[in-house]
């Protein structure tokens, strides 16, 4: 058996006569949380939908664990909990009566393992109520119970962080980090809030055009970015000023850009005032979105 | 067997699963409260309907009835050909049967009469099935719980099937509740021994003597079927177009201009073979001498098995390929 929990080789997918998917390969590590991001209509939830089976790939192979999606849906869907966008379950069923439908069909368990798996999220006060009084972030801790329950090795969630108050995001932040020290399950989350996804993600996935444009890794890419605009510029105002002067980018004759990750703020601060330049603005920006920015092109849709 | 056992515990899951979200619905109770306050004001019309005609008098009214028949086969003016003549001397046998057995006869305000009378006002119930068995899809697309249900580790044939075998369990919920209740009703305006009162009819020149009950639950297996074949055509244009009331709304027009559209093509043998005349035999039946052909009880649900077979395949072929973009 690989390391790896889900490997997506090649795929391509169309969807009414458009082909959305390109050629697409990605794997998730067992215990990996990755996040996927990318504008709307990049492909994300189209890929979503073709692990998820939903949609037929016109080429390609998906595996989850050893279980090829082609050759044994029923194992291989097993392996993996989905949670789709608008986290939509029976109206008029509770959430206690839900999660028994679908859980089900995975396997037997008693009402003491659902009643443990409920507090885990904190619906037990509500898990007997009707759905259709959930709130939104109600039905996404309804996803997870559901996920918990089928002992899923793998959690597919699109979008879970859209239309959830501050607080719900931070326990869904929490719950993903718990479910993932508790059990060792893995995450492919897609997104497009790219603060949220930072503080979870191990690795992240940028989407364009059906194709996974970059790829990079949380821990070696939390960093800002400032860009420093002096008022008083003149022809002294160069590069070998700085200490570190392969890390400072010079973008006009009176603006430089620094990332916190190799070169102190204050240090270059410093630098810049020692020599007699008035420091006009400095603004802070996340080199995620900096990278989102680069790679995705702006989020056109194509 | 290992996995045809595996396979059979897998449907039983499902098929729960089917009923209870069926069951959670508020438009199965609003249908049966429709079939029992249908069935109560069918009671009260059909109680005002008949003759009063007294048991006291059937025997007079036996030898009235029989003269008159006798009358109509000597009237040279009625021009009648074999067929018919035939028609009127089975009837003779029938009343003599009756005045000999002491049954009370059909204008008798009675459950007997109205117990035989609901065969022909099963439409309700089949119009009821209609609108569940359009709902059973097209509500996992409205409340978008279609990318949850195919995302269980099912193949997508084996939740169709389930979502199939569950729905005729409902309409036989439905047309069981509708004999029970017919039998009920019937027994509360009238009198419950009216119930396994004899019957006769002629099958295939013989007499037949059955209760009313045994004779209702009789026709009662072609209305199922036509029931079957009504739910399995709505459920195959749901399926196809996703949309509860269009199919709905199809389905029963289908079905109530069935007759009209019998009567309108009645020259053509194909219309035989078509779903109109078979889906509602009772209503053909009653005019059938109109018509230059008959359509036997049996072959009429042998056509429609092989209809709701052929809109299993296409409703099943439909779901298992379709991409879900919802």
């Amino acid at each position: 058996m690989s390391n790896n929990v889900l490997s997506v080789e090649n795929i391509s997918v169309r969807v009414k006569r458009r082909r959305i998917i390109k050629n697409l390969s990605l794997t998730i590590g067992n215990g990996e949380i990755v996040g996927l991001l990318g504008p709307n209509g990049s492909g994300k939830t189209t890929t979503i939908k073709a692990m998820a089976g939903l949609l037929k790939k016109e080429s390609g192979v998906i595996h989850c664990l050893d279980y090829d999606m082609d050759l044994d849906f029923e194992n291989y869907i097993k392996q993996i909990g989905f949670g789709f966008d608008k986290a939509n379950y029976y109206p008029n069923l509770s959430g206690r009566d839900n999660i028994k439908i679908f859980v089900s069909s995975y396997r037997d368990f008693t009402e003491e393992e659902l009643n443990k798996c409920v507090k885990e999220v904190g619906l037990q006060r509500r898990i007997d109520d009707k759905v259709s009084t959930y709130s939104f972030g109600m039905r996404q801790r309804l996803n997870f119970a559901k996920s918990i329950m089928t002992a899923a090795k793998l959690v597919v969630l699109d979008e879970p962080f859209n239309g959830i108050d501050p607080e719900g995001i931070i326990e869904i932040r929490k719950t993903i980090m718990q479910l993932r020290k508790d059990r060792g399950m893995a995450f492919l989350v897609s997104s497009h809030h790219l603060s949220e996804i930072e503080q979870i993600a191990d690795r992240l996935l940028f989407f364009a055009g059906g194709r996974v444009e970059k790829e990079i890794f949380i821990h070696e890419n939390t960093w800002d970015n400032f860009t420093i605009t002096i008022g008083n510029s003149d022809n002294r105002f160069t590069i070998d000023l700085f200490p570190n002067s392969a890390k400072v980018e010079f973008l006009s004759k009176n603006a430089i850009r620094i990332s916190n990750k190799y070169i102190s703020l204050d240090q270059v601060l410093s630098v810049i005032r020692e020599n007699g330049y008035i420091v006009k603005s400095v603004d802070k920006s996340n080199a995620l979105e900096d990278i989102y920015i680069q790679t995705v092109g702006g989020g056109q849709i194509e | 067997m290992n996995n045809f056992s595996h396979y059979c515990v897998k449907q039983i899951v499902l098929i729960k699963n089917e009923l209870k979200k069926c069951v959670s619905k508020r438009s199965v109770f609003v249908v049966f409260l429709l079939i029992l306050f249908s069935l109560l004001l069918l009671a009260a019309k059909v109680k005002g309907d008949y003759e009063g005609v007294f048991f006291d008098d059937i025997q007079e009214y036996y030898e009235s009835e029989i003269r008159d028949l006798y009358d109509s086969l000597d009237d040279s003016t009625l021009d009648l050909d074999d067929e018919q003549k035939q028609l009127l001397l089975d009837q003779i046998r029938v009343d003599e049967y009756m005045r000999d057995h002491r049954i009370a006869p059909y204008k008798t305000q009675s459950s007997t009469n109205y117990l035989l009378e609901m065969n022909s006002w099963f439409a309700i119930v089949v119009l009821l099935s209609i609108v569940v068995s359009g709902k059973m899809i097209t509500d996992e697309y409205k409340y978008g719980t279609i990318s949850l249900l195919l995302t269980t580790p099912n193949k997508r044939g084996t939740i169709f099937i389930s979502k199939v075998i569950a729905l005729m369990l409902l309409c036989g919920c439905i047309v069981f509740v509708f004999i029970v209740m017919s039998i009920v009703f019937g027994g509360l305006f009238w009198n419950i021994e009216g119930v396994f009162a004899k019957v006769v009819t002629i099958e295939k020149g013989n007499i037949q003597c059955r209760t009313a009950l045994m004779q209702m639950l009789k026709k009662s297996v072609h209305n199922f079927l036509a029931l079957a074949t009504c739910a399995m055509m709505t459920m195959m244009l749901s399926v196809i177009c996703k949309n509860g009331i269009i199919s709905t709304c199809v389905s029963s027009f289908i079905y109530l201009s069935g007759a009209q559209l019998t009567i309108a093509f009645r020259n053509s043998i194909l219309m035989k073979y078509t779903l109109f005349p078979n889906m509602q035999l009772q209503a053909f039946e009653h005019m059938k001498s109109e018509f230059s052909y008959r359509i036997d009880i049996r072959e009429s649900a042998c056509l429609l098995v092989a209809y709701s077979v052929l809109f299993f395949i296409i409703s099943y072929v439909v779901f298992c390929r379709r991409n879900i973009y919802e």
